[in-house]
């Protein structure tokens, strides 16, 4: 396969995963293209975690190929995958201060630079950054989250159920911050189980169900020209493969 | 903090030596042999589990993925983690010495040597704490005093402790013997204590660093 060529930011080819016997990953096979937001959807237990864990080198595979820009995943002198988890990971000792200033030792970004600031304001964070993160709500922990990750600029961003449990405002500013982010030249790869909100972010889905990719990369706009919303075809491809 | 019953017996032990030495000079020897030796394993022992919530390589658990996700491997943490760990003794040790110095006619190159040598010995020592977690690491505990009781980890610090106690320990103060039962004079033994000492401290951090390194640096799968 051309699977060197560097016309998608993300190909993966045959990626299997073998654990205590079971298949977790067979053969799955899909493409992520520069500056979208892709929806990765599928049952619990379908893949969807460990095939993020590969991706950002947390967990090994048994077979296939992964490409970042054409470069082996193995091969890349830079961490250009990054994974969003759904539990935030934060020291929650420390004030919101004191994390971005240890993430951005860590990452290796400007903790003063304008970026951050405009970054905080519109988060609304900025008010709550001396206080400890364990004062900080589910969605603020989340937002806080992502901050450091946003500089960092991987070109792709794994959100592991990131946005579930998130208030409406707040996913307001999460999502016009993450569209912007697809717009640089990044693109993000995003699971969730909220339909409506994957419909309403995303450019495209890859469809996966017990280890076996259904649908690569069909675009929102063709959904939408055989179904009446992602829901309902989510439903009738679901239905189709149980039957 | 300063040992359990091993420790008392050691000092039981150095006392009883004490008691029927008559040279000064050996007995200014064997008081320092023990503060270098078993008072710092012990001191670097029990600071490493009292505070191993904070010390130990997988003190911070599932959030590990902060500095792996940030393209750092395992080594990396353990770097952070015993320098944290070093640097919270090494206070301690200065103002112990700075005590001596104060309460006893100890001289002041003698108490620097007996500084150095301390340092030394605490990074060795020190070090002999994280091969257990280099090797059997547990990032998945619900309370950090589990980190202590996981078999594999148990099995390898019970063997780790053995050696230091039974044979590295001992086999450490064969200068300071030799002089004290008269085998080596007193010139011989001041040149040779501190460089034996010191390559033996040497060794054993470079070699646990090693096995340490060579563990961590390679590609880990925590899940």
């Amino acid at each position: 396969m051309g699977a060197a060529s560097s016309d998608y930011l993300l190909k993966v080819h045959n990626l299997t995963k073998i654990e205590n016997g079971k298949k977790i990953l067979d053969q799955a096979t899909f493409e992520i293209a520069e500056n979208k937001i892709v929806g990765f959807l599928g049952p619990n237990g379908a893949g969807k975690t460990t095939t993020f864990r590969i991706l950002s080198e947390l967990t090994g595979y048994d077979d296939g190929e992964i490409y970042v820009n054409g470069v082996k995943l193995s091969d890349l002198d830079r961490k250009e995958i990054m994974l969003l988890p759904d539990a935030p990971l934060l020291f929650s000792v420390l004030t919101g201060k004191e994390y971005l200033k240890f993430m951005s030792e860590l990452l290796n970004f400007d903790i003063d630079s304008p970026e951050i600031k405009e970054m905080l304001q519109l988060l609304g964070l900025l008010n709550s950054l001396n206080k400890q993160i364990f004062n900080y709500s589910l969605g603020m922990k989340k937002k806080l989250n992502l901050i450091p990750l946003l500089m960092k600029k991987p070109k792709l961003l794994l959100l592991d159920e990131y946005l579930s449990g998130i208030d409406p405002v707040s996913m307001k500013d999460i999502k016009n911050i993450l569209i912007q982010y697809a717009q640089n030249g990044c693109s993000i790869f995003m699971s969730t189980h909220q339909l409506e909100v994957c419909e309403r972010y995303c450019d495209s889905i890859i469809l996966i169900s017990n280890g076996k990719i259904l649908k690569n990369n069909i675009s929102i706009s063709e959904i939408k020209e055989t179904a009446s919303s992602l829901e309902e075809y989510y439903l009738n491809v679901f239905s189709t493969e149980e039957g | 903090m300063f040992g359990d019953f091993v420790y008392w017996f050691s000092v039981g032990i150095f006392s009883g030596l004490l008691a029927n030495l008559d040279d000064e000079y050996k007995v200014q020897q064997l008081v320092l042999s023990f503060f270098i030796l078993y008072h710092i394993y012990f001191l670097a022992e029990r600071h490493y589990q009292h505070f191993i919530g904070g010390m130990a390589l997988e003190s911070d658990g599932t959030n590990v993925l902060i500095y792996l996700n940030a393209g750092k491997n395992l080594w990396y943490v353990f770097k952070q983690k015993f320098f944290v760990y070093i640097i919270t003794l090494i206070p301690l040790i200065i103002i112990g010495d700075f005590i001596v110095y104060i309460l006893t006619p100890i001289s002041l190159t003698t108490i620097i040597w007996l500084l150095s040598m301390q340092i030394l010995a605490l990074n060795a020592f020190g070090a002999l704490n994280y091969i257990s977690s280099a090797f059997y690491p547990h990032f998945e505990f619900r309370n950090a005093e589990e980190l202590n009781e996981f078999g594999d980890k148990k099995m390898v610090d019970s063997i780790l402790d053995a050696m230091s106690l039974f044979i590295i320990l001992p086999s450490m103060t064969i200068p300071m013997v030799l002089f004290i039962m008269g085998y080596l004079t007193k010139s011989q033994y001041l040149f040779i204590n501190p460089i034996f000492l010191a390559i033996y401290l040497f060794g054993m951090l470079f070699i646990s660093l090693l096995l340490v390194k060579r563990k961590l640096n390679k590609k880990q799968f925590i899940y």
